[in-house]
């Protein structure tokens, strides 16, 4: 009996102590990490999520201060803005100036998905958690907005793309391709809730008002849609958010050489640099190493470490007496060059000092070029013609002659190159909006030794993808 | 011990007068007796202080017990009838005093050990040999019980041994106690067995019968042969002769004849299957294990898992600092968590091969298991013993450079047949160094030895319920390199046994501590050698500072040199602790819990002091460089078991275990780096250097499981093992995290069978064997499934970023490991021929592998289980023979071979492939080019491409072409060892040979000959030196692409890179001398004994000058050991 009843003993602590077991496998998780639950318990926590993708941003990719990677850069050897003047060991820049990118060149499509997968797993861990948040707008608006940015992104580079809208690896790992007018409409959805959670004034990450414009708040929103409504032809419309944004005396154009600092009143939205930056990532591109003079391409070019600088049929694009060319471009002539050569670089951000000045991705000058347009195509010439001279004043040229719609949307077309140059992609997606790059670039691409093709309107699509995912289509043209 | 002195008459004393006189006698002897005792005098005492009237002579028994540890053993009724004593003695001798007290009692005594007997009167010696009176059959008497205790050689009762009566279906076992009852009749032989133990045989005689049926003693000796060596199994243990699965075991005292400081070297090619591979010579260097085919798509081969007193133990490489430019994981090749145990502390190594054996590991089994006991506390007469050797390490096997004179010649050479001429930067040819200058690099910065010193000093002993032993060592291994750093450690350990006398209950605890130091300097400079001219200037100075006059015309030089400059200063520290409770609450049951925890932790701090750069370089106190590493990797295993023996349906012994075990491991480690001294002396604190950044890092794993072992053997002949366990471990999601796993195994010992023996007579053992079962792998990252955030580095406009790392894996599982084993043990004329042989097979499937993804998901990647299958299979063999043994002369000898082979049978189908996976071939090899020789013609590589063309090519060959398939894994692999043993001299010579292939030292040399102030092998000598030559060696040349591109294009990934690294090695000799016992016994020495050893003396090989086990140019070989020492036990 004694046996029995020692017997029971052991067992009842033997199968207490598995049922207590699972529970000790549970936790704890390495030092420097947290689940995903935790992320997403506290508007501390939740604020460092969307501020990680913000960051994000500028780490890798189409913002970031990597020139194989940053758009406005690859995008302006791509088309008639930049030449190359590096060496033959760049591949890069060689195939975006030669117009002949492989999807190997590229990694644009894999680093925007990357971050929309961040962004899809921030709006469910926010969507799903049951902490009450009380910044829960702001995260759900700042998010959507950044969806809706890395989308329009997507589109403008590739065309028709897969539309992942979860973090589901299984789901997202078989989609196919969804029509442009399919992510448009994605886009314009994600921003006109954005536009209904954000705040009209600009808030940090932790919810306090701030005058520093580098998240996203309701005129960053209508602003985008603004642009996307232009993109897709919906003139109308795209007036619509551009008067919100105009009208709004928070926004005003500044002076030539304040118009990208920190403190710019024409800023809608800007990206702040990472702390951990060494330099202004554009300023690096174009200017590092200056202001030394650049010797003859006759002796090796070791004095200059830039690739690359504006091209003559940019530079020559600048009306006589435009402030801009004076302002925002840095004119190098080459030491003991005979015939003389000068180069011009970009120079909208002029400092290489870290965290002085932000990258800008929406301004007031653009949303003025967006609603002359708008109204171009509605007819409204006199507005149009208001909106376009309002930035050629500040240009310092005199109004515009163009009295008709057509010629008024030759002239903005015209001012875009010479407004928005090396900025964000513009004038790329400028020439395939208006379906005039396949002209513009057959007859300049031979200048560059080049030869357009048609189908270099998209960028290819990593090989790799299209051996995991089945459902996938190339784009035409490119080898696989 | 009680000093007071009483002074009554004892009751005898008025009896017995005359004894008084006698008693004074003795008393005298015994106070000289005592004199001398104390010399070695040691814990308990053997001598016994008593004083009182009429004591019954249990109370007396009591007080032998207390003050000696002797435990009187007697059948219950037998003090019935016996005197009260009174006595009165101070510091008596036991045996005197058991002859005074037991003195007119109606029984004798006898002390076996720690052990007194009592039986009843008349007295007869164990009647053990005596033959059995004839008795007729028909008048057998009635069988009448007989009770006794079974002991072991040190006198502890031995519960579950086994009493049976030979032809007859009786038997029993013993109680916890190691008492037993069985009914015999005269004539009868009673066979007494246990595990580990020399069975014994009592023929049953009248008179043995009369006197010793209530307290038969029987005293077990250990086994010698290999049969009856106890093996450490998951939980328990067993014997060669029963064990059905497949163990290898490896005791002391192979090991301490191997003068190392990692255990690994001292097994190495003593186990089969087991393949050990020195990775570097450097003291504190990295082992490659691998156990049979272990193997995965991740990593290639994976190392057993390493299981020290119970605790899962970091028995691979380590986490050292891992900066590629200044950390020391190069220089170490990763260490090994095994240097800071020391082999003297080891008693035995089992290795675990089949499911059988490892499926009670459950999810960590699956590439084998190695079982290290450290030595414990044994009950015997207090000893001292101190083991101290020394010696000298010097340079192994390293491939040979050319002098001067060759050097100069082909330099010369390559000029001409690039038809250039000697040009400025030619320094070695155009006058700049003088063309009579020699250099041996290889000796300047390899030095030539090192002083190794290993101490160690143990004190144990005890009584039968408390053993006690306390050891200290002290190690000192010197590095051969120009500078004279070392590695060297100091530990101490414990153990303490003790029980209630019963033996019902009993704990063990024992303890060590390690402190390891090493200051040696964090540089291999094997990479250096051939990176410079033999004529170059010289790199130091005679005071042995770095001569940096040189580093005008050569750079190499003297920036090579100063790494000696480096400092270096590791401190690492080993803990163990264990506990093991163990309770036998009724007859059979044991409840056992062991408790382990082990911590090792280490400093490494690695300084860069401006005297590592040259004194010109303006820029060297701002690129002084310095970091503080530290890691700790801290383990504690809580494993529960309960256990219950009993013997069913008779001839049947029946084990069954149930248990848990609990693992928590914390692994961390951080970094704190500075860079820019204002002086070389505040390197010693990182912290304040210009520039500091810090790295931290803290992986916690935990473990969890539970299994049951059934293990039924019937009659010493069948043998029936299961096993099952449930296991579950972080590093899966809640839906898989546990897996079960589980063997079955059988075994036939037929040489038990009556056939066998009528027929068979030579045949002494003969086992067949078998054993299959699922086995699990978790070698995958920890948290693997959990998708995490982390913090980002840098701030967004001052806020702080989180960001998702890898997508959530829910779905990982274990690999899966089905393992089939069948093995033949066979044994000769007593045992003197044993052949083992052994076929396994497993088919490896379920892999993690990371499956390439879309992506559009967001990453790239994904791990998963893969349906991938590979075998590995393999032979393995072992022999074991005593060839003469006579009185003063004996000789053994030891054979082992394994043949392994891995073949991938299914190719991951949702997964890029290595290139060098191809179905039907072995993981483990490569794809290359076909090489096709030197061209006589040019003098260049050719090769052959995938449409038969030969020629030099240097474009144009495509992955395509590689057609050819050479496995790098030995082809096969084991030992061989001699031992001779004449009067008190003994010798032992152990061989080992690995068969495999290697990269040879022309794929491995960077740079083919000619250009300026790179060296080559003598190799170089047999070049191509003009059209229709005919060699293996190509021409010279200066140029880069018959220099260098030749070389690192095609012919390093071509068959031509590779040559048979096969080799034999004299790996161990041992000769020693034990001083004769009874010389020993004169001076009050327990053992002397002297000896000299070497270790890896010497190499036979096909692979040139390059050392065939590390088969790295780029490292230090292993180094050849000769030591000198001695063994003394008071």
């Amino acid at each position: 009996m004694r046996k029995i009843v020692k017997l029971f003993i052991i067992s009842t602590v033997l199968s207490a102590a598995i049922t207590g077991c699972n529970k000790y496998l549970n936790e704890p998780l390495p030092a420097g990490v947290i689940s995903e639950e935790n992320a997403y318990i506290s508007d501390n926590s939740v604020s460092a999520v969307v501020t990680g993708n913000f960051l994000n941003l500028l780490n890798s990719g189409m913002f970031a201060g990597s020139s194989s990677g940053n758009l406005p850069y690859v995008t302006g050897l791509y088309m008639d803005e930049l030449k190359n003047l590096g060496s033959s060991g760049n591949l890069t820049n060689i195939a975006f100036y030669g117009d002949a990118i492989q999807y190997s060149n590229t990694s644009h499509w894999s680093d925007l998905y990357n971050k929309i997968f961040k962004v899809n797993s921030t709006l469910e861990g926010i969507r799903g958690t049951g902490a009450s948040l009380y910044y829960k707008n702001q995260w759900l608006g700042e998010s959507y907005f950044l969806r809706a940015l890395l989308y329009f992104y997507l589109t403008n580079l590739y065309g028709d793309a897969p539309l992942a809208l979860t973090s589901n690896l299984a789901t997202n790992n078989t989609l196919s391709r969804a029509p442009q007018s399919q992510i448009y409409q994605q886009i314009i959805a994600d921003l006109q809730q954005a536009q209904g959670l954000l705040n009209s004034g600009y808030t940090d990450a932790y919810g306090a008002s701030t005058t520093h414009r580098v998240r996203p708040n309701r005129y960053a929103a209508s602003a985008l849609l603004a642009k996307t409504y232009l993109y897709t032809q919906k003139w109308d419309s795209a007036e619509v958010q551009a008067d919100s944004v105009i009208g709004n005396s928070n926004y005003l154009l500044t002076a030539m050489s304040q118009v990208f600092g920190t403190g710019s009143s024409e800023t809608i939205w800007s990206l702040a640099l990472p702390s951990n930056a060494s330099q202004g990532f554009q300023y690096g591109f174009y200017n590092n190493g200056m202001p030394s003079p650049i010797q003859s391409p006759s002796s090796p070019a070791t004095t200059y470490t830039v690739l690359v600088c504006m091209g003559t049929a940019l530079v020559n694009a600048f009306e006589p007496g435009d402030k801009r060319l004076t302002n925002w471009v840095r004119v190098i002539p080459v030491s003991g060059a005979n015939p003389a050569i000068t180069y011009y670089f970009p120079n909208k951000y002029t400092t290489s000092a870290a965290s002085s000045e932000n990258e800008i991705i929406l301004r007031l000058a653009e949303i003025y070029l967006i609603r002359a347009e708008a109204r171009a195509h509605q007819n409204n010439i006199s507005g149009a013609q208001a909106d376009l001279n309002a930035v050629r004043t500040r240009a310092g040229l005199p109004n515009t002659m163009a009295t008709d719609a057509t010629g008024l949307l030759n002239a903005i077309a015209h001012e875009r190159r010479v407004e928005l140059f090396t900025e964000n992609a513009n004038r790329f997606f400028d020439l395939k909006r208006t379906g005039t790059i396949d002209s513009v670039m057959t007859a300049f691409a031979p200048q560059k030794g080049a030869t357009w093709s048609h189908y270099m309107q998209l960028f290819p699509i990593p090989t790799s993808d299209l051996i995991q995912d089945p459902n996938l289509t190339a784009n035409p043209g490119y080898q696989q | 011990m009680q000093n007071a002195a009483y002074c009554f008459r004892p009751a005898w004393w008025r009896r017995r007068n005359f004894t008084k006189i006698w008693l004074i006698v003795r008393l005298s002897i015994f106070l000289l007796t005592a004199a001398f005792l104390h010399v070695q005098a040691t814990g308990l005492s053997q001598s016994v202080t008593i004083s009182g009237k009429d004591m019954d002579l249990k109370q007396v028994f009591a007080v032998i017990k207390k003050q000696t540890g002797y435990v009187v053993f007697y059948k219950k009724g037998l003090l019935d009838g016996s005197r009260t004593v009174s006595l009165a003695v101070h510091d008596m001798p036991l045996t005197d005093f058991l002859a005074l007290s037991l003195k007119d009692q109606p029984f004798t005594w006898l002390v076996l050990d720690k052990t007194i007997s009592l039986s009843r009167k008349p007295v007869a010696a164990l009647p053990v040999q005596e033959p059995p009176a004839p008795v007729a059959a028909d008048k057998l008497p009635p069988p009448i019980a007989v009770a006794g205790h079974i002991l072991d050689a040190d006198g502890k009762p031995l519960t579950g041994a086994t009493i049976s009566v030979r032809n007859s279906k009786r038997r029993t076992s013993t109680s916890a106690d190691g008492a037993f009852t069985i009914n015999v009749s005269e004539g009868d032989v009673l066979v007494v067995s246990y595990v580990g133990f020399v069975s014994q045989e009592i023929k049953v005689t009248a008179a043995y019968l009369q006197a010793e049926k209530e307290s038969l003693l029987v005293r077990l000796q250990p086994g010698n042969s290999d049969l009856d060596q106890v093996q450490i199994t998951a939980h328990g243990s067993t014997t060669k002769r029963l064990n059905p699965g497949d163990i290898t075991t490896i005791t002391a005292k192979d090991i301490e004849k191997n003068p190392v400081t990692n255990v690994l070297e001292a097994i190495q090619g003593k186990v089969p299957g087991l393949f050990i591979q020195q990775v570097t010579g450097q003291p504190g260097g990295a082992f490659t294990i691998r156990l049979r085919g272990s193997l995965n798509f991740s990593t290639g081969s994976i190392a057993p898992l390493i299981v020290v007193d119970g605790v899962r133990y970091p028995g691979g490489t380590l986490p050292l600092n891992s900066n590629t430019s200044y950390g020391t994981q190069s220089f170490l090749q990763g260490g090994s968590g095994l240097n800071f145990i020391n082999p003297n502390d080891i008693a035995s190594i089992d290795v675990l091969k089949d499911a059988d054996a490892t499926a009670i590991y459950g999810s960590s089994g699956a590439y084998g298991v190695i079982i290290i006991t450290t030595k414990k506390a044994k009950a015997m007469a207090p000893a001292l013993s101190a083991n101290v050797y020394t010696g000298v390490s010097v340079k192994g096997e390293m491939p040979k450079l050319m002098n001067t004179e060759q050097y100069l010649m082909l330099r010369k050479e390559a000029l001409k047949n690039d038809g250039a001429t000697v040009s400025a930067s030619d320094k070695d040819l155009n006058g700049t160094w003088p063309q009579t200058r020699y250099n041996d690099w290889q000796k300047i910065y390899m030095g030539s030895h090192a002083q190794t010193t290993n101490a160690s000093l143990t004190y144990s002993g005890g009584a039968r319920n408390t053993t006690y032993m306390i050891s200290g060592s002290l190690r000192e291994n010197g590095n051969i390199q120009l500078h004279k750093g070392s590695f060297g450690d100091g530990s101490l350990r414990f153990s303490l046994n003790t029980g209630t006398a019963d033996d019902k209950f009993n704990l063990n605890l024992s303890g060590s501590f390690l402190s390891s130091k090493s200051d040696m300097v964090p540089f291999d400079f094997s990479q250096s050698l051939a990176f410079e001219a033999p004529n170059a200037p010289p790199s130091f100075l005679p005071n042995g500072s770095v001569d940096w006059a040189g580093a005008a015309t050569d750079p190499n030089g003297p920036g090579a040199a100063a790494n000696v400059n480096r400092t270096y200063n590791n401190v690492t520290n080993n803990l163990f602790a264990n506990g093991t409770l163990v309770y036998k609450p009724v007859s059979g049951l044991t409840l056992r819990a062991i408790f382990g925890y082990n911590d090792l932790t280490s400093k490494e701090l690695i300084g860069y002091p401006t005297t590592t750069m040259a004194p010109t370089f303006t820029a060297a106190a701002q690129q002084t460089h310095s970091t503080f590493h530290h890691y700790d990797i801290r383990t504690l295993s809580v494993s529960p078991y309960a256990e219950y023996d009993r013997t069913l349906w008779k001839k049947g012994d029946l084990s069954v275990k149930a248990g848990g075990e609990i693992d928590d491991q914390l692994t961390y480690w951080d970094d704190i780096t500075g860079v820019g001294f204002p002086s070389d002396a505040l390197l010693s604190n990182p912290a304040t250097g210009t520039t500091v950044t810090s790295t931290y890092s803290q992986t916690p794993f935990r473990r969890l499981g539970f299994y049951g072992i059934v293990k039924y053997v019937w009659d010493q002949k069948y043998i029936i093992d299961l096993n099952g366990r449930r296991d579950g471990s972080t590093r899966f999601g809640p839906a898989n995290r546990f897996g079960n796993f589980g063997s079955i195994a059988a075994a036939w010992i037929f040489s038990e069978e009556k056939l066998i023996k009528e027929y068979v007579p030579f045949l002494s053992f003969g086992k067949l064997r078998a054993s299959t079962g699922i086995l699990g792998g978790d070698q995958i990252s920890d948290y693997a499934y959990l998708s995490t955030y982390s913090a980002m580095t840098g701030t967004y406009d001052g806020k702080l970023g989180l960001s998702p790392g890898s997508p959530a894996n829910p779905d990982l599982k274990w690999e899966k490991n089905r393992e089939k084993e069948i093995g033949l043990e066979l044994g000769f004329f007593n045992d003197r021929v044993y052949v083992e042989g052994n076929y396994y097979r497993n088919a490896i499937s379920n892999q993690l592998v990371a499956r390439p993804v879309s992506t559009v998901t967001g990453f790239g990647g994904y791990v998963l289980n893969s349906d991938a299958v590979i075998r590995s299979s393999g032979w393995e063999m072992s022999l074991s023979t005593t060839n003469i043994k006579s009185k003063n002369f004996s000789w053994t000898s030891r054979f082992n071979i394994s043949i392994p082979t891995s073949k991938l049978i299914k190719a991951p189908s949702i997964a890029n492939q290595n290139v060098n996976y191809v179905v039907g071939k072995p993981l483990t090899g490569v794809l290359l080019y076909k090489y096709a020789g030197v061209d006589p013609a040019t003098g260049l590589f050719s090769f052959t491409n995938a449409k038969g063309v030969t020629q030099d090519y240097i474009s144009g060959l495509t992955q395509a072409d590689k057609t050819e398939f050479i496995d790098l894994a030995p082809k096969y692999y084991g030992g061989f060892q001699n031992s001779f043993t004449y009067k008190q001299f003994s010798l032992d010579v152990f061989f080992s040979f690995t068969n495999r292939r290697g990269p040879n030292a022309l794929s491995q040399a960077g740079y083919l000959f000619g250009y300026f102030d790179i060296n080559g092998t003598t190799d170089w000598l047999r070049r191509w030196q003009k059209p229709g030559d005919k060699t293996d060696i190509p021409k010279v040349s200066t140029n880069l692409i018959d220099g260098y591109l030749r070389l690192n294009t095609y012919y390093k990934y071509s068959t031509g890179a590779y040559t048979s690294a096969t080799y034999a090695r004299l790996q161990n000799v041992s000769f020693r001398y034990h001083f004769d016992p009874n010389l020993l016994r004169k001076m009050h020495v327990k053992d002397l004994t002297i000896y000299l050893q070497g270790q890896n003396l010497l190499t036979i090989s096909r692979f040139g000058r390059l050392d065939p086990e590390n088969l790295n140019a780029a490292v230090i070989p292993p180094l050849r050991v000769f030591t000198g020492g001695i063994n003394l036990t008071l």
